[in-house]
């Protein structure tokens, strides 16, 4: 009982302290991107919206949604958000059209996975379950084909 | 080699071993001989033969006579086979013998003699001695000689069974003796005492003074001309020739011609070592003169003793009588006249003795019912230890208890007191009370006390090979086997036996594997076959795997040893059994090869390839032993499977979680593809 509840209290304390690295490197990544362009920090925050709606609709500890979405927002982001910084902030990401393209397809490219993965992981195991049965039975058809319906314990006829 | 049994014929394989019928009606014997059933000689017809016409086929102008045996005795093959062939003045020359297929659809034994032109002597007037010495003394001494000389006896030296050598012609000739056994169709008065008081069929061989004897009384008959003795009825007969001698009983020595007197006192007299041999009448014939037997004491003035309507004056004629009526000899024994009388007036000194003490012994293991009869015996014996085996009305020489047997079987009542001689061992009994038969060689007693006691368990034996049937083989070495399966046939050897049931199983007449207990007891005698293989035959659906395989083995075995020649029937039959025992293995690729390995062999009557497809050591413990495995790994798939199709739900909601949570890792890998495809299409503008 007490190591359950001991390993229950490391990992809400790992959680606890990936949750602090997560905000600080989110507001260091926020504050940096905010120096540069208010713009770029406003577009950042909606497009991060779905994520935030996901995570606020998941349970903790359940936000396979949130993670999908967010590690795809974010990996489209960066790309654009720091592009535009590197260009010298010239570029207008809130009413890029291709800008919000890219997010709008990380979003569901996002939610895809986050959708299709346990259909497709149950689909596989299903597909592996029928082979094995069809092996058992071919196997256990070889065995009555040489030992006759006694091998199954029955008397024949 | 049981007791009574007589040594086995070296040549007595019967002539024709494949007998074959002729045009017409005829049947062939061997090659060279050709029976007319139907052209019957009455005149040379007896109780247990049929006389019919035959001729050789090298010689058609001879004649020959063909006496066919009708199978309810014995014939005596032994005898044949050593008398084949041989011809002497005074004796019908036996050509040939074997099996013939009579119109009856039954295979007898035949008996080729050549035929005499006088044809039979009939006993109508008297001779005169010196045609007495010519005709009959001559030719038969002769003839014995030749008989004697190759270790058989005739045993059926009696006037109806002479033959005049010419037509016209005085010079007389023994009949033929074999075609039933020792003394069978002989009339009391011309076997010695011992043989006489015996019926028929229990005479037994004996010894050539038998024929010493019978040729004597012959010649008193055609001195009287009439048979000697026929004044009497049987009993009283008997009790004279017991109480007077055999010669004096039926001819008074002072009315015998003085010519003759001493020869017919030789050969006559009822004490066997005193009585003549052939040397002796030989000698007296050349005008010697041989010892001549004791004469008997004179006559005491003795009160009769009554018993059977008849009166007594010696322990050895109430013997007979107490033989004759046994169940009067139950209450005359229980009484105290008999013992009195025997006390008192009995001429035998030891008599009183032994039948005090005959009175008192007790078979250990006797049934109730037979205990007054065996005190009748064991008192008979003490009375007349010479005398033959008297059981219950029957009486049997101990030493002729094959042909009895077989004789007997037909009868319940006989077959049953036949059966409780064996079973007492009688014969031994009598044996050992016989002073004439006390011999020095105390290994053949043993060896022939042996034989009586196996004969005994054999009798008791519940087992289907051995009881009555195993000792009726066992003792008649030359006896057929009388199983119905053998279709008729003379089968006179397992040989012949397995060719006759490989007949019967080829034609579909028996469809299923089994013997009967004829057949059971026949080859236990003839072969050493094991009881369990017999039994698994008598009972096929009985028998386990082993027994089974047994039985095919035996069949192999009788194969082998008798040439190996295909029996395609017999085959068939093995395969029936042998695809039981292939139907025992459940591995079935290993049964499927089994049944095509016994199709094939059963095609080919290869037995011997039978057993070896289903007899393999260890091959069904394995068998067995694959199976358990074979059973638990099905139980050990079938339980995967039913475990897989229950918790199916279950393991898809697993699957879900799993791929929902490894959603997570999957994105990470998305994020980087999705970061260089933003790179690579937003830099691109």
């Amino acid at each position: 009982m007490s190591v359950r509840i001991r390993v229950h209290h490391h990992a809400h304390q790992l959680r606890a302290s990936g949750r602090l690295i997560a905000a600080g490197v989110a507001i260091a990544l926020f504050g940096l991107i905010g120096t540069r362009s208010v713009e770029y920090l406003a577009f950042v925050a909606i497009a991060l919206g779905p994520t935030c709606a996901a995570a606020l609709l998941e349970r903790p500890g359940q936000r396979a949604a949130t993670i999908s979405m967010g590690s795809m927002t974010v990996a489209t982001l960066l790309p654009l958000v720091m592009g535009a910084i590197a260009g010298g902030a010239r570029r207008n990401l809130l009413t890029s059209l291709s800008a919000w393209t890219f997010v709008g397809g990380a979003v569901l490219g996002g939610l895809a996975i986050y959708l299709l993965l346990p259909a497709v992981t149950v689909w596989i195991d299903d597909m592996k379950s029928s082979k094995r049965l069809r092996e058992i039975r071919d196997r256990q058809a070889l065995l009555e084909r040489d030992w006759g319906a006694e091998v199954r314990g029955e008397q024949a006829k | 080699m049981t007791p009574e049994a007589p040594p086995a014929a070296k040549n007595a394989a019967p002539a024709a071993a494949a007998p074959a019928s002729v045009a017409g009606g005829e049947m062939a014997l061997g090659q060279h001989y050709v029976i007319q059933p139907k052209d019957v000689l009455p005149a040379f017809s007896g109780k247990a033969v049929t006389a019919c016409r035959a001729f050789d086929r090298r010689m058609p102008t001879d004649s020959f006579i063909a006496l066919v045996c009708s199978g309810e005795v014995i014939p005596r093959l032994e005898a044949m086979a050593a008398l084949r062939g041989f011809s002497r003045a005074g004796m019908l020359a036996l050509r040939d013998f074997g099996p013939i297929d009579w119109p009856d659809g039954r295979q007898r034994l035949a008996i080729i003699y050549s035929a005499l032109g006088g044809g039979r002597f009939t006993l109508s007037t008297q001779h005169q001695p010196w045609q007495i010495v010519d005709a009959l003394f001559k030719p038969a001494v002769s003839a014995l000689t030749e008989i004697h000389s190759h270790g058989a006896v005739h045993r059926a030296i009696r006037p109806d069974n002479l033959f005049l050598r010419d037509p016209g012609g005085s010079t007389l000739t023994l009949g033929p003796c074999v075609a039933t056994p020792p003394g069978f169709e002989q009339p009391d008065v011309y076997e010695p005492l011992e043989t006489a008081m015996a019926d028929p069929a229990g005479r037994g061989s004996n010894g050539p003074k038998h024929d010493m004897f019978a040729l004597g009384m012959t010649a008193v008959a055609m001195l009287l001309g009439r048979q000697p003795g026929s004044e009497y009825d049987r009993d009283e007969l008997m009790i004279r020739r017991i109480e007077m001698g055999s010669l004096a009983a039926v001819a008074p020595p002072h009315t015998l011609p003085r010519e003759l007197v001493d020869a017919l006192q030789g050969l006559t007299s009822d004490d066997e070592s005193e009585r003549w041999t052939l040397a002796d009448l030989q000698k007296w014939l050349n005008a010697g003169r041989p010892d001549q037997p004791r004469l008997p004491d004179p006559p005491r003035v003795i009160p009769p003793y009554p018993i059977g309507g008849k009166q007594v004056r010696s322990a050895r004629s109430l013997a007979y009588m107490l033989g004759r009526n046994w169940q009067e000899a139950v209450r005359q024994l229980g009484g105290d006249a008999l013992h009195r009388w025997v006390h008192d007036h009995a001429p035998e000194r030891m008599t009183p003795a032994l039948l005090d003490r005959a009175m008192v012994d007790r078979e250990p293991d006797a049934e109730a019912a037979d205990n007054d009869a065996l005190t009748v015996t064991r008192a008979i014996t003490a009375l007349d230890p010479e005398g033959p085996i008297r059981f219950r009305g029957v009486a049997v020489d101990p030493h002729a208890l094959g042909p009895f047997l077989f004789d007997a079987a037909a009868v319940p009542e006989r077959r049953a007191a036949a059966s409780a001689i064996v079973r007492y061992t009688l014969a031994q009994k009598v044996l050992e009370r016989r002073v004439s038969a006390r011999r020095p060689d105390r290994r053949r007693a043993t060896r022939q006390a042996i034989n009586y006691e196996r004969l005994r368990r054999w009798v008791l034996s519940q087992q289907p090979w051995e009881g009555y049937e195993r000792c009726l083989y066992d003792l008649n070495i030359n006896l057929p086997c009388l199983s119905p399966m053998a279709g008729g046939r003379w089968v006179a050897s397992v040989a012949e036996l397995i060719r006759a049931l490989d007949d019967a199983a080829a034609s579909g007449r028996i469809a299923e594997p089994s013997i009967d207990s004829h057949v059971a007891a026949f080859i236990a005698a003839r072969f050493d076959a094991s009881g369990d293989a017999l039994l698994t035959l008598m009972k096929p659906k009985d028998a386990d795997d082993d027994a089974t395989l047994g039985a095919i083995r035996l069949f192999a075995e009788l194969q082998q040893s008798y040439g190996g020649a295909p029996l395609p029937g017999i085959a068939l039959w093995c395969a029936k059994l042998a695809r039981r025992v292939a139907e025992g293995f459940r591995h079935r690729p290993t049964r499927q090869l089994m049944v095509e390995t016994i199709d094939r062999a059963a095609q080919a009557g290869g037995i011997a390839a039978i057993l070896k497809a289903v007899d393999s050591p260890g091959l069904k413990m394995r068998d067995s032993r694959a199976f358990g495995l074979a059973r638990s790994g099905w139980m050990r798939l079938q339980l995967e499977a039913t475990m897989i199709e229950r918790n199916k739900e279950m393991r898809r909601e697993r699957a879900w979680r799993r791929g929902r949570d490894n959603a997570a890792f999957a994105s990470g890998a998305g994020s980087l593809l999705a970061m260089f495809i933003t790179l690579f299409l937003d830099s691109a503008k």
